[in-house]
């Protein structure tokens, strides 16, 4: 059998249009899930390098007073390879330290924005393995070469930041799979209105021998068009405030999105975000409409 | 086409609109359902047109006992049927070429074959210049024919309808009978419901008489009178769909 799709497209935008409040809240609902999921998958996609700390776990940064002289600073640096679980030292001066940080593209315009060079010297220790213990271990010793003001302790530092982006993460996650449930029950809700106000109307396509996809398809195909409706203006708005911040940024600051921002608001970002929007729309509609019978009413027995 | 037998069906709050209904009716035939009101004439229709379900006893469509019918093949066997409510049940929000299209949409008709074919109707039914209109815009005879139209749109087997002249003044009502006889002439079984004495008196056709819900009589069929031969002579209308069977002699019960 042949499925009019013509005819469900027609009979989906009739609905939509019949009850032009509830499906705007929809696609509402709809839409600020795609914008939020748009802003996580944009921090994802930028917040990357931070998983590169793991490879730090075995590697300690000891930063020295600042104005050391010279010989202390290489005492210093004498003194840290002379600890137990040390297996080499580096001397990192300030101008090397902003050298080697201005190859991140991301570091380096925030940098331009602080001005003058802020980093100390520091030493740069590498340890005989990457268990956390040893770590805090050398951390402690490190603390006590003179000289030496702060020791960034790769271990825990490193772990908490992991901890907290993992955090983060699964709170974003979190909210993201609540405004999802949301703009679910918000398409369900506002289709099952749809079926009740024509429910006269399903009971007699029923009487004249419409089957259950008959009925169904124009409620799945209005969902889906709410979703991709809702992600398609999402995807727009995040692209528009993109552009302006980028306008922003370089006329106010003389500074690049793109390098805080490597990878924007892009096409395929796009994409995903209707096709997951739709998907939510699609997923909301047929699960209200799975215990609704639609206007069947072979009554009695 | 149909066979009832042993059929009760009680409403709850212990009406029993029918008890113990046993009769059949041959492909082809054309048949009124007649008694007073109250006498369960819709309720029967309702048990027909798959609305409802016996409480008890067998009934058997086209060959399918409903008692037997998985629940996929409830809409198959609606659409081989075609049914004339006596409230209409049209859709107001549409034209009246959707509502009469719509039967043919639910088979999963080409786009082209259901404008066709519904346009075929409505002209049989004089209703082609009404097609754009919504139905509250007509009067109650011209609704009755939309409904008729509707029913008979995608050439059903079986026809049912439910006092289709109720309402209607004389004119109305033989135009909206001459429909049904002119799928009756295409081979179609009809079953009406009605109270119309001078249309059952003038077509002559079998009457099955209910009365508080058992079969009172099964009166066969008689001869016409004069105005009722002259409209069956008269002869069915172009059809709205040519039937796959030549036309059956009406009023011979199997
Ligand atoms: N939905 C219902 N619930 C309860 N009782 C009902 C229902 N429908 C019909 N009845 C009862 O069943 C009996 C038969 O009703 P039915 O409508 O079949 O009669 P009818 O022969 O069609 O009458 P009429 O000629 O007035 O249309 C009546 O006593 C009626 O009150
Ligand atoms: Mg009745």
């Amino acid at each position: 059998m042949s499925r009019p799709w013509g005819y469900f497209l027609r009979e989906a935008g009739r609905q939509a249009w019949r009850q032009r409040l509830p499906t705007a809240v929809a696609v509402a609902a709809l839409g600020l899930a795609a914008l939020y999921g748009g802003a996580w998958m944009l921090l994802w996609n930028n917040a990357r390098p931070w998983e590169g700390a793991l490879d730090d776990v075995g590697r300690l940064n000891a930063y020295l007073e600042t104005g050391l002289a010279p010989e202390a600073q290489a005492a210093a640096r004498a003194a840290a390879q002379a600890l137990p679980g040390v297996s080499e030292v580096d001397l990192v001066t300030p101008d090397q330290a902003a050298e080697r940080l201005a190859g991140d593209p991301q570091i380096k315009a925030a940098m331009a924005l602080l001005g003058d060079n802020p980093l100390p010297a520091a030493l740069t220790v590498r340890l005989d393995g990457t268990d956390p213990a040893l770590a805090r271990d050398c951390a402690a010793r490190l603390r006590g070469v003179p000289g030496v003001a702060e020791v960034d302790s790769g271990a825990s530092g490193v772990e908490n930041l992991l901890k907290a982006n993992a955090l983060a993460r699964s709170v974003a996650l979190v909210l993201l799979a609540a405004f999802s449930a949301l703009a679910l029950a918000i398409v369900g809700a506002v289709l099952r209105l749809a079926a009740w106000t024509r429910r006269r109307e399903l009971a007699i396509m029923r009487l004249v021998g419409a089957g259950d996809s008959f009925i169904r398809a124009p409620f799945l195909l209005e969902g889906l068009l709410q979703g991709l409706l809702a992600g398609a203006l999402a995807s727009a708005a995040l692209m528009a405030l993109q552009a302006w911040v980028a306008l922003r940024l370089r006329s106010d600051l003389g500074l690049d999105l793109a390098a805080l921002l490597p990878r924007g608001v892009d096409t395929p970002m796009a994409l995903a975000l209707c096709l997951g929007t739709g998907a939510l729309g699609l997923l909301g509609a047929a699960a209200s409409l799975a215990t609704l019978p639609l206007g069947d009413e072979w009554e009695g027995s | 086409m149909i066979e009832l037998s042993g059929v009760g069906k009680s409403y709850p709050g212990g009406i029993e609109a029918l008890r113990d209904l046993g009769f059949s009716v041959a492909r082809g035939e054309f048949v009124f359902l007649t008694g007073p009101s109250g006498a369960g004439k819709s309720t029967l229709l309702k048990l027909l047109t798959l609305q409802a379900r016996p409480s008890v006893g067998r009934v058997v469509l086209d060959g399918v006992d409903l008692g037997r019918l998985a629940p996929g093949q409830l809409p198959l066997l609606r659409r081989r049927i075609g049914v004339v409510y006596q409230d209409f049940r049209l859709l107001y929000d549409r034209t009246v070429f959707e509502n009469v299209a719509f039967a043919l949409r639910v088979l999963g008709l080409p786009e082209s074959q259901v404008r066709r074919d519904t346009l075929a109707a409505l002209r049989s039914c004089g209703l082609e210049e009404k097609a754009a209109l919504n139905p509250h815009r007509l009067s109650g005879g011209e609704q009755q024919r939309v409904a008729v139209a509707r029913a008979l749109v995608h050439d059903p087997g079986l026809v049912l309808a439910d006092e289709p002249t109720g309402n209607l003044d004389a004119d109305t009502g033989w135009e909206v009978m001459r429909l049904l006889a002119s799928a009756h002439g295409r081979g179609a079984t009809v079953v009406v419901a009605t109270h119309n004495e001078a249309v059952m008196a003038a077509l002559g056709h079998r009457r099955l008489l209910l009365r508080a819900g058992t079969l009172e009589r099964d009166l066969p069929a008689s001869a016409p009178s004069a105005e009722g031969e002259r409209f069956r002579s008269a002869g069915p209308d172009p059809a709205p769909v040519p039937g796959p069977e030549p036309g059956v002699e009406a009023g011979i019960p199997a």
